[in-house]
Formats: structure tokens, sequence, C-alpha cells
């Protein structure tokens, strides 16, 4: 085996020493960072974010005070944090209110933390008068002047990105060219961090501001959509009652031409009535004000009633509305709500099947009952199907499309009022071979 | 002024320890007129030459990277004292 000799044992000795000094001074810098980062993390308000630094800094590295002051509204520094001290607190007793609450004008000539601000530069001084000036008068800065020891004050500007957002300053008992390397580089890397924590804060509260407005539009937005929808839906219901006497003949007889105008205009107000009818369950769900009045309900009965309304829907367009009930169900569930989910579901089998039928069946499974919609369409692409459920979407992925009519509000709808029954819902689609649509509500 | 040399002996030692590990009390141990007890010094000579003496000790076994760090760890007790009684290598 070699031997290493004394002269290269020593060398490798020191290269050692060398590196376990500079992981000791990284170490110490990622802890005071780790300890920022934390702060970062949890404070949600300028005021807590610069306060909690600037303790930290001041109490790990033992300088005798610090500050912190931000830009406001491009006129002025406003101090919102400092630390408690004998400087700070005299200074507070001499302005005569709380240094948290004190601007300085950017205007201010010979301030050093305008000065900073204004330059973007690191600024050092002996003289304290540099930083009170315009809040203190002369006279009273040169008294406590004598009374401190504090020695040098370092101000450092808080920059992120191109924009100066404040300044911070560090006072020591000590001259400034007494720093240790590590307090430098820990002031360096510091000054970087209050302007990302800074901006961070920022951010936030311009979010948080905009998040609020947001639910407050969002908010007269439903009452507004709930208002007009019950407003209408009230003489719609009207109309199509009035509508249907007439074509039943309780009027007197009716000839075909006025059939023919009545029957358009009976069917258009009973779309008008569903939109409506849509709208006001949106507003609903979004105000999670729905409420289910869920009773034990004849399946059979409630899918019989729900279909013959849409039955002349499948007649113009010549598809077979196909019902095959199995058993008697019986589930537990909303009696409108399901009437409108199967009335839905059909209608929207019937809309974009161009031939075929549209089968309406119905099965138990364990406490379940499962319900399902197939019809002979187009189907729908995979990629299309995960976006079905969502608001203002339609099965051929055009939103709120034109082309087959509707606001593509009505699967959003099903999957709210089924899951609020307690049931779910899912799809099985191939291309060109047709859509079943699935749903499950309890037995009673 | 002893008190401040015992202040500075101990920021030396602690810093060391930091960088080294124990090995940095074992060998403040081998300082002529440092006596080391439960990690606290305490001097029995004069105390500019015995801190010379810590730092040179450490100085022999690490190189210049070790007077550097004594320097830093001391840099913040040194302006309370007078030019005079700094030890020449903590300058």
């Amino acid at each position: 085996m070699a031997l290493v000799k004394t002269s290269e044992y020593q060398r490798i000795t020191k290269e050692l020493y060398k590196k376990n000094l500079e992981l000791v001074n990284a170490n110490k810098v990622l802890t005071l960072l780790q300890q920022l980062y934390r702060i970062m993390m949890v404070v949600s308000t300028m005021e807590e974010l610069t306060q909690g630094f600037i303790n930290v800094i001041t109490s790990t590295l033992k300088f005798r005070s610090g500050m912190v002051a931000i830009e406001k509204a491009g006129r002025q520094l406003r101090i919102i944090a400092v630390t408690q001290s004998e400087i700070n607190n005299t200074a507070s007793k001499l302005i005569g209110s709380s240094l948290s609450q004190a601007t300085i004008p950017l205007h201010e000539k010979n301030n050093i933390l305008v000065e900073t601000f204004q330059t973007g530069k690191k600024r050092t001084t002996h003289d304290i008068l540099e930083i009170w000036k315009p809040l203190v008068s002369q006279e009273k800065l040169k008294e406590v002047a004598e009374k401190t020891d504090i020695q040098s004050t370092l101000v450092y500007p808080i920059i992120f990105g191109e924009e100066t957002l404040g300044i911070f300053s560090v006072s020591l008992g000590r001259d400034a060219q007494d720093m240790t390397r590590f307090e430098k580089r820990v002031l360096r890397r510091v000054a970087t961090l209050f302007g990302i924590a800074i901006d961070r804060i920022k951010i936030s509260q311009n979010l948080r501001k905009t998040n609020k407005r947001l639910k407050q539009v969002s908010a007269l937005k439903d009452e507004f959509v709930s208002l007009t929808s019950h407003e209408l839906r009230t003489p719609l219901t009207a109309i199509g009652g009035s509508l249907s006497t007439v074509l039943e003949g309780y009027a007197g007889k009716v000839g075909d031409k006025t059939r023919e105008f009545l029957e358009g205009a009976y069917s258009e107000n009973t779309r008008l009535l569903r939109l409506v009818n849509n709208f006001l369950n949106i507003s609903r769900i979004e105000a999670r004000r729905l409420k289910f009045n869920m009773v034990p309900l004849n399946l059979n009965k409630v899918a019989t009633a729900a279909l013959e309304t849409i039955k002349t829907q499948a007649e113009e367009k010549k598809l077979k509305l196909i019902f095959e009930p199995q058993e008697n169900l019986i589930v537990q569930a909303d009696e409108d709500k399901l009437r409108e989910i199967i009335i839905n579901l059909c209608a929207n089998a019937i809309k974009f099947t161009e031939a075929g039928q549209v089968t309406f069946t119905a099965w138990r499974q364990g406490e379940m009952v499962i319900v399902a919609v197939e019809d002979t369409g187009r189907g729908i692409m995979p990629q299309d199907q995960q976006k079905l459920f969502r608001k203002f979407e339609q099965v051929d992925g055009i939103k709120a499309s034109k082309k087959k009519g509707g606001t593509g509000l009505g699967l959003y709808i099903c999957k709210n009022l089924i899951e609020g029954m307690g049931g779910e819902i899912w799809l099985n689609s191939e291309h060109n071979k047709g859509s079943t649509f699935y749903f499950t509500l309890p037995l009673k | 002024m002893e008190h401040s040399y015992i202040s500075l002996a101990g920021a030396i030692v602690k810093e060391q320890e930091s960088i080294i590990g124990p090995l940095a009390w074992i060998e403040a141990k081998k300082v002529p007129g440092l006596k080391v007890e439960d990690h606290n010094v305490k001097i029995k000579a004069d105390g500019k030459k015995v801190l010379e003496a810590l730092v040179e000790q450490y100085a022999k076994l690490f190189g210049q990277a070790s007077v550097e760090a004594c320097k830093e760890a001391t840099r913040r007790l040194l302006p309370k004292m007078k030019g005079t009684e700094i030890p020449g290598n903590l300058l």
C-alpha cells in the first residue's frame, strides 16, 4: 500500500477544512432563508411578512435594529415594519406616533431611505440624521444620536424584476466594514428574497380583491337569473296552458292552418319554458340552493309521463321511442327532478339521432336502479366525452352549439340533480354507433 | 480585559467546532495558557499571546482558511478593544 506523504496529507486536510467552511456558511445562509421562506408561506399581509422578515434578520445576525418601508402611490415611502429596539422606540416617541405609520415623501432630499429607493443601490451611513431627517427635528435627533450606540446603518433596495418596491435597513453597533462575509452574503440574499416575497403578497392581495369582486358579481348574476327566470316562468306556463286549451278544441273548432300556427307557437313556448327552467336550475345549483323532495316513486309511471311529453319530437324525426319497463321499480327520488332528467336525456338522444331509435330501459342492481337511455345516433368522440357534463358544452364539443340548438346546460343539470339524489351518471359511446347514458337511483 | 479575551477565545473555538466538530476542543486543549473545561475556556496566561497561539494552533493544521474563520468569528467583538490589545493574527 502506498504511503501518503505528510505534505500531501496536510494539503488534503487544509482542502477539506476549506470545503467544510464553505458548507458551514452555506448551511447558515440556508437556515436563515428557510426561516424566511416559512414566514413567506404562512403570512397573508404585507405587514406580517415584513415584520417577520426584519425580526428574523435582526435577531439572527444580532443587529441593533431594522426597518422596512414600502413605496406607496408613487409619492412616498411608508414605514410598515420596525423592530422593537431602543432607537426605534425613541424615534417613535419623538415622532409622537407609531413609527410604523410614518411616511417619507419621495421628493425628500438627503434622506438615505429615499436615496436608496430612488437609485436602487445599497447605501451605508454613520449618521442617523440621514434616516430620520424629515420625521424628527434635527435638534432632537442629535440628542438621540448621542445616546444610541448605533454606529452604522445599511439600507438595501427591495427590487423585483425591474421595479423597486421599497427598502429595508439594518443598524449595527459597529462599523459596516466590520461585517462578516457571511453577514454581507446573507443580506444580499435576503434583499432578493424580500423582493420575491413582497411581489407574491401583492399578487395574492390583488387576487383576493379580484376574487371578492367576482363573487359579488356572480352573486348578483345568480340573483338576477333566479328572479328573471321566476318572472318569465309564470307567464310562459300560462301561455302554454292557454295554447293547449285552444288546441284541444275547448275554445271552439280550430282550422288546419290555425292549428299549424298554434302548434308552432306551443312548441316554441315549451322550448322557451325548458330553457328558463334550465337557467333556474343552474342558479339553484350554483347557489347550492337545490332542494330535493325525496319520496318513493314508481319509475315506470314517471318515465311514461315524461316520455309522453317528447313523443312528438321523436315522431317528427321518424324515430322510434321505445320504453321497455322490466319490472315494477320503486325508487327514492324527487318526482319533478326525475321527470326533468328523463326528458333531458331522451330529448338529447332524439336531437342527436338522425335515424333509428331511442330506447329507455331500467333494471335493478343491488340497492340501486340503473336507468339507460340508448340511441342510434352518431356517437360521441372520446375526447368530447370528458367535457360532456360541464356547463355550456355539447356532445359535438361545440360550445353552446347553434347547430343543434340548446344551451349546453342539460347534462350539467342532470349530473347535479342525479348526484343530489344519491346517484351517478356516466355514458358509453362509440363513434357512429350511438351512445348510451346511464344513471343510478337508490331503491326505496 | 481578561473577560474580552475569554469571549474571543470562546467565539473562536465555537466557530471552529461548527466547521471541524469536537476536534476544535481537542486542539484548543493543546494551547498553553488556555484551560478547557466542559466546553468553556479560561485563560491562565497573557490573553493576547494565548489567543495568538490558539489561532496558530488551527492554522498549523488547517491553513489560512482557519485564520479567516477565526477573524470572522471575532469581528463583532473586536471593535470594543483597543488596536494594541488585539492579537496580530486577528487583524
